[in-house]
C-alpha cells in the first residue's frame, strides 16, 4: 500500500500551505502496541488517516500448519495476550468441534468462570490504559490492583499469570484447588466496591466526559457495515453477543446476565463514552456470571481419560472445514480450520476482532483533532498481537 | 435559556466531579496501603502448580522422547545411548530462549520424571547460559559401567577420539560455514 | 537588598560597585541554590505523592529512607548525559531555549516576599512584574519547539503558546481583586495588610472565586495537568521538550517546578496571609515591625532574638502554605484527565476570564462602599 500523499491546503501567491504528515507510532505511548497511523493534518485537525499494521506479525497462522492441534494452543494465547483464556477457549472449542468430543460438565462451568474472569482482567486494562490516553494516570494503578488479584487467582489452577494454556481441547489442564471457589467469590465482593470507585474517579469525571462524548461516533449501520463486534458494536446500540445469540458454551444458557448496550448517555449514540461504558458494565455482568457459576459448579473430572491420551498421541481429525466463534472481550474471535486428516491442520485462520474493529479507524479519524485520535483508538480497545498475529 | 443552564451546569458538574475524584485519590493517599511487593527484598509466593524452570529425575527417565515431541517449539534436546536397559546419558537440555513454559512436556511422561519448579529467576548475560542441561550426571552410572566389563562404550570411544583430534574439527567447521556465507552474500 | 549592600560594605570596607556586585552575586547564588534544592525536593515529593495516590511506594532505594536521594541521583545522571543535538536542529535556538525558559521564571523570584528583609527586590510593581516576567518563558518554549525540528515538538510548542498566553489574562484579572483591597502592587504590603486586617480570602464573597480562578489559571500557566497539553505524554511523547536530554531537559523541569512555586507563593501571599498566621498570632512574619525599624533608620536585616525568630518563623509559615498549594497542584495532576486544546481555550476565555472580571467588579463595589467583612 502506498503512503498518504499530502494535499495542498492553500496556494496563494505569497502563502503556500501543505498538510502536515504526522506519524502516530509505531513507537507511541498510546497506540496500544506497535501500530502506525499515518495522519495528514491541517493544523490540529486530521484530514485523512491510514492505519499501517504488521509490526507484530509473528506468522501464527503459518505456524499452525506445522504444529499439532494441541501444540497450537499456546500460540493462541499469544495472539490476544490480554484475554488468553478466551483465546484458548475458542481454539479448544474448534478442535472439539473437529473431533466431535464432549467436554465434562465441570470443565465447561470452570471454563466459563475462567473466561469471565479474564474478560474482567482484559476490560480492566482497557479502562486503565484509556485513562492514561486521556491523561488520568491514576485509575490505571487501581485497575492493576484488581488485575493482580485476578492473575493470582488464575495462577493457582494454571501455573502462570498470563498466557495460561489452561483451557485445552478436551477439558482443562487440571482441576482447581479446594479453596479456589471461595477466594473467587471473595474477589467478586471486593471488586464491586472498587468498580464504584472507578466510576467516581474516571467515568463520571466532567473532563473525561468532555474528551470522550460525541467523539468517534459510529452509527449503527456503519458498525454493521464494517463488521464490528464486541463492545464496539454494542456501544452503537446493537444488542449482539455471541454468548446469548450463538451459544457456544452450555453454562451460558443457564446463568442470568444482561447484555449492556450504549444509550447515548452523554452525547450521540455510539461515541467513545458509550463504548467505554459498555465495557465497564460488562465487568459487572461478568461478576454476576462468575457468582452464579461458582454457586452452580458441579463435581466430576475436568478431562476424560480418552482426552488425556492426546498429550501422548496427536489427534488426527477427519477431512473437514470448521469455523467456530466465541465472544472475546474485544469482539468475535473465530477460528477457521481446514483439516485433511493429518496431525496438523492444512490451514488455520484466526478472525481476530481487533483486526476487524481497527478497519473503522480510517473512517472515524478525519475531522477530529489529534487528542481525539488517541481517544478513538483507545475506545476501540485493540491488541496488536491479535491484529497482526 | 438552555445554554445558560448548560453553562452553570458545566461549572457545577466540573467542580463537583473533580472534588469527588480528588476525594478518592486522597483516600488512597492517606489510608490505602501500597500493594507493591518490594522485589528483590520480598518475593511474592507462587502456587505449587507454578510453571517455572524444569527439573529432571534422571534415574527414572527412560529416554522415550515424548516430552521433546510434545514441545511446540522444539526446545528439548535429548541424547542418550542405550545399552540394553541401561542408559548412557549425554545431554538433556532445554533451551530457555525458546521455551514458552506451556507445560506440554509434563503430561506425556510415562514415568513422571520431568517437573516444572517454581524457579523463575533465570536472567543471565550470555545466550549460551540460557541452554540449561538438566542432567546431574553424564555417562553411565558407576554400577552400570562395571556391568559392561570395563569396555568403553561407543559414546565414550567417540569422546576419546574427539579429545585427541582437539579443536581442529571445530575450526574446519567454522571455516566451512564462513566460506558458505561469503558465497551466498 | 540595600541592607545587604550596606552590610557587605561594612564588612569589606569598600564602596561603590564592588559591594553591590558582591550583593548581587550572593543573592543570585542563594536563589539558585534555593531553587535547585527546592526543585529536587519537589520532584521527590511529586513522585511520592503520585505513588501513594497510586497505591505504590515511589522511590525507596536511593539513599535509604524512602529514596530521599533519588532527585540528587537523577540530577547527577542528567549532568553526565550526552548532549544530543538533532542534526537538523537550529543549533543556536536549540541551545538557548532552555535558558530563556528558566530565566523568565528565575527573574520572578527576586520579588518573592520571604520575609521583611529577605526579599531581593521590593519593587513597587511587585505583582505586576511577577506576572509579566513569567511570560518570557513562552518565547523559550516556542524556540524549543521550533528548533527541535520535530513535528511533535512543534505541536507542543504551538499549543503551549496558545495556552499560556491566553491564561495570563484570567490569571492577572483574578489578582486585581486583592490589589484593589490592599491598594498596592508591592508584595510586602499584602503581608502587612493581612497581618493587620485578616486574610484577604475572607474579605468578600468574590475573593474565594478569585482565588479559585487564579489557582486554575496558574495551573495552566505552569502547564500542569489538567492543562499539560504541551507535554501531553500520551499524545506527543513529550511535547516541546521531546528532543532535549540531559541538563537542557532538566532546565525545563526546573522551570516547571519553579513556576509552581511562584504560583503557590502568590496564592499564599495574596489570599492566604503570606508569612502571617491567622489572627496574626504571635506577630509572626509581621512586616509592619520591619517597616517601623526601617523608618527609624536601622539598616540591619534582623535584630534581637525575638525579631529573628518572628522573621524566620514567618518564612516557615510561608513555605508551609506554599507547599500545601503545591501539594494541591500535584493532587490535581494525579486525579484529573487532560483537557483538549479547544476545551482549554474555552475554559480560559468563556469561564475564567468572565468570572475574573466579575470578581474585579464585585471587589471594587465592596471596597467602594466599605462592605468588606474584614475589620478595618
Amino acid at each position: 500500500m502506498e503512503a498518504l500523499e499530502m494535499y495542498t491546503v492553500d496556494d496563494r501567491d505569497d502563502v503556500y500551505t501543505e498538510e502536515l504528515k504526522l506519524n502516530l507510532g509505531p513507537q507511541h505511548p498510546s497506540t496500544h502496541g506497535v501500530l502506525r497511523v499515518e495522519l495528514a493534518m491541517d493544523g490540529e485537525i486530521i484530514t485523512r488517516s491510514r492505519a499501517d499494521i504488521g509490526y507484530l506479525h509473528r506468522c501464527a497462522e503459518k505456524i499452525g500448519e506445522n504444529v499439532s492441534y494441541l501444540q497450537f494452543n499456546p500460540y493462541t494465547d499469544r495472539m490476544d495476550y490480554l484475554a488468553s483464556m478466551n483465546n484458548n477457549l475458542a481454539w479448544s472449542l474448534t478442535v472439539e468441534k473437529l473431533m466431535g468430543t464432549e467436554v465434562p460438565e465441570r470443565a465447561q462451568w470452570l471454563r466459563m468462570i475462567c473466561a469471565e474472569m479474564n474478560r474482567i482482567a482484559s476490560h480492566l486494562i482497557a479502562f486503565g490504559t484509556y485513562g492514561i490516553d486521556i491523561g488520568a494516570n491514576t485509575p490505571f494503578f487501581y485497575a492493576f490492583r484488581e488485575r493482580e488479584s485476578i492473575m493470582t487467582l488464575l495462577e493457582r489452577p494454571s501455573g502462570t499469570r498470563m498466557l495460561y494454556n489452561y483451557i485445552q481441547p478436551g477439558g482443562l489442564r487440571r482441576d482447581v484447588d479446594d479453596t479456589w471457589v471461595a477466594d473467587v467469590l471473595a474477589f467478586c465482593d471486593d471488586f464491586e466496591k472498587r468498580w464504584a470507585e472507578y466510576n467516581t474517579v474516571l467515568s463520571h469525571n466532567r473532563i473525561f466526559i468532555g474528551r470522550t462524548a460525541n467523539i468517534g461516533v459510529i452509527p449503527k449501520d456503519m458498525a454493521l457495515d464494517y463488521g464490528l463486534t464486541g463492545p464496539v458494536l454494542r456501544g452503537s446500540g446493537v444488542k449482539w453477543d455471541l454468548r446469548r445469540d450463538v451459544p457456544y458454551l452450555k453454562p451460558y444458557d443457564e446463568v442470568d446476565f444482561d447484555i449492556p448496550v450504549g444509550e447515548g448517555t452523554h452525547g450521540s449514540l455510539g461515541d467513545c463514552w458509550d463504548r467505554y461504558w459498555v465495557r465497564m458494565r460488562e465487568m459487572m455482568e461478568s461478576i454476576r456470571i462468575i457468582r452464579q457459576g461458582c454457586a452452580a459448579l458441579p463435581g466430576g473430572e475436568v478431562m476424560t481419560k480418552k482426552q488425556k491420551s492426546m498429550y501422548k498421541t496427536p489427534i488426527k481429525p477427519e477431512k473437514q472445514n470448521v469455523y467456530m466463534r466465541c465472544e472475546n472481550p474485544r469482539g468475535e474471535l473465530g477460528f477457521f480450520v481446514a483439516a485433511e486428516g493429518g496431525t496438523s491442520p492444512v490451514r488455520v485462520h484466526a478472525r481476530a476482532p481487533s483486526f476487524c474493529n481497527l478497519s473503522v479507524l480510517d473512517a472515524l479519524l478525519p475531522g477530529t483533532m489529534l487528542g481525539d485520535a488517541v481517544a478513538v483508538i483507545g475506545s476501540l480497545d485493540i491488541v496488536l498481537g491479535e491484529v497482526d498475529r | 435559556m438552555g445554554s445558560i443552564r448548560d453553562y452553570f451546569g458545566n461549572i457545577t458538574s466540573a467542580l463537583g466531579t473533580t472534588a469527588k475524584g480528588m476525594s478518592v485519590t486522597l483516600r488512597h493517599f492517606t489510608s490505602e496501603p501500597p500493594i507493591t511487593v518490594m522485589y528483590p527484598h520480598e518475593t511474592k509466593p507462587v502456587p505449587p502448580t507454578y510453571r517455572g524452570m524444569h527439573i529432571l529425575e534422571q534415574e527414572k527417565c527412560i529416554d522415550c522422547h515424548l516430552c521433546a515431541k510434545a514441545c511446540p517449539v522444539d526446545c528439548i534436546e535429548i541424547e542418550a545411548e542405550h545399552h540394553g536397559r541401561k542408559l548412557e546419558w549425554e545431554k538433556f537440555s532445554i533451551d530457555y530462549k525458546k521455551c514458552i513454559f506451556c507445560e506440554f512436556c509434563i503430561p506425556p511422561c510415562p514415568v513422571d520424571c520431568i517437573h516444572m519448579t517454581s524457579e523463575y529467576e533465570m536472567a543471565t548475560d550470555s545466550n549460551d547460559d540460557m541452554v540449561e542441561d538438566l542432567l546431574t550426571w553424564t555417562g553411565l552410572r558407576p554400577e552400570d559401567q562395571a556391568a559392561l566389563d570395563g569396555k568403553p562404550t561407543a559414546v565414550q570411544a567417540k569422546k576419546q577420539q574427539e579429545s585427541k583430534k582437539g579443536g581442529a574439527d571445530k575450526a574446519a567447521q567454522i571455516a566451512a560455514i564462513k566460506a558458505r556465507l561469503k558465497k551466498g552474500s | 537588598m540595600n541592607a545587604l549592600v550596606a552590610f557587605l560594605s561594612d564588612l569589606t570596607g569598600l564602596e561603590g560597585v564592588l559591594p553591590l556586585s558582591m550583593a548581587y552575586a550572593v543573592c543570585i547564588g542563594s536563589l539558585l541554590g534555593f531553587i535547585t534544592v527546592y526543585a529536587m525536593f519537589a520532584i521527590w515529593m511529586e513522585r511520592k505523592v503520585a505513588a501513594h495516590m497510586q497505591v505504590r511506594y515511589g522511590p525507596m532505594e536511593t539513599g535509604g529512607w524512602h529514596g530521599w536521594a533519588q532527585s540528587v541521583a537523577d540530577a547527577l545522571k542528567l549532568l553526565f548525559k550526552e548532549d544530543i543535538f538533532p542534526s537538523q536542529a537550529n543549533k543556536f535556538l536549540f541551545a538557548i531555549a532552555p535558558a530563556v525558559v528558566f530565566c523568565g521564571v528565575f527573574a520572578g523570584f527576586i520579588v518573592i516576599p520571604f520575609a521583611a528583609g529577605i526579599q531581593i527586590a521590593s519593587l513597587n510593581l511587585g505583582v505586576f512584574f511577577l506576572i509579566s516576567i513569567a511570560a518570557v518563558e513562552v518565547i523559550g518554549v516556542i524556540m524549543a519547539g521550533w528548533a527541535s525540528n520535530s513535528k511533535y515538538s512543534l505541536f507542543g510548542a504551538v499549543r503551549e503558546a496558545a495556552q499560556v498566553v491566553s491564561y495570563e489574562l484570567p490569571s492577572a484579572t483574578a489578582l486585581i481583586g486583592p490589589i484593589l483591597i490592599v491598594g498596592s502592587f508591592q508584595l510586602g504590603d499584602f503581608n502587612t495588610y493581612q497581618a493587620n486586617h485578616g486574610w484577604l480570602i475572607l474579605h468578600n464573597p468574590f475573593m474565594p472565586v478569585a482565588a479559585l480562578c487564579f489557582f486554575i489559571s496558574s495551573l495552566a500557566g505552569c502547564k500542569r495537568a489538567p492543562f499539560d497539553l504541551p507535554e501531553a505524554e500520551s499524545e506527543l511523547v513529550s511535547g516541546f521538550h521531546t528532543e532535549y536530554s540531559g541538563m537542557r531537559f532538566s532546565f525545563f523541569f526546573l522551570e516547571e517546578y519553579a513556576s509552581m512555586f511562584v504560583a503557590s507563593v502568590l496564592m499564599a501571599t495574596l489570599f492566604f496571609g503570606g508569612t502571617t498566621l491567622p489572627f496574626n498570632i504571635g506577630d509572626i512574619g509581621n512586616w509592619a515591625t520591619y517597616a517601623e525599624r526601617a523608618a527609624a533608620g536601622e539598616p540591619s536585616v534582623i535584630s534581637g532574638i525575638g525579631d529573628f525568630l518572628r522573621t524566620h518563623l514567618g518564612i516557615v509559615v510561608l513555605l508551609l502554605k506554599t507547599f500545601f498549594f503545591i501539594f494541591i497542584q500535584m493532587w490535581l495532576r494525579w486525579t484529573l484527565p487532560r483537557l483538549r486544546v479547544d476545551q482549554v481555550m474555552a475554559l480560559g476565555y468563556k469561564y475564567l476570564l468572565p468570572w475574573g472580571l466579575v470578581t474585579v467588579i464585585g471587589t471594587a463595589c465592596f471596597e467602594a462602599f466599605g462592605w468588606g467583612w474584614l475589620p478595618h
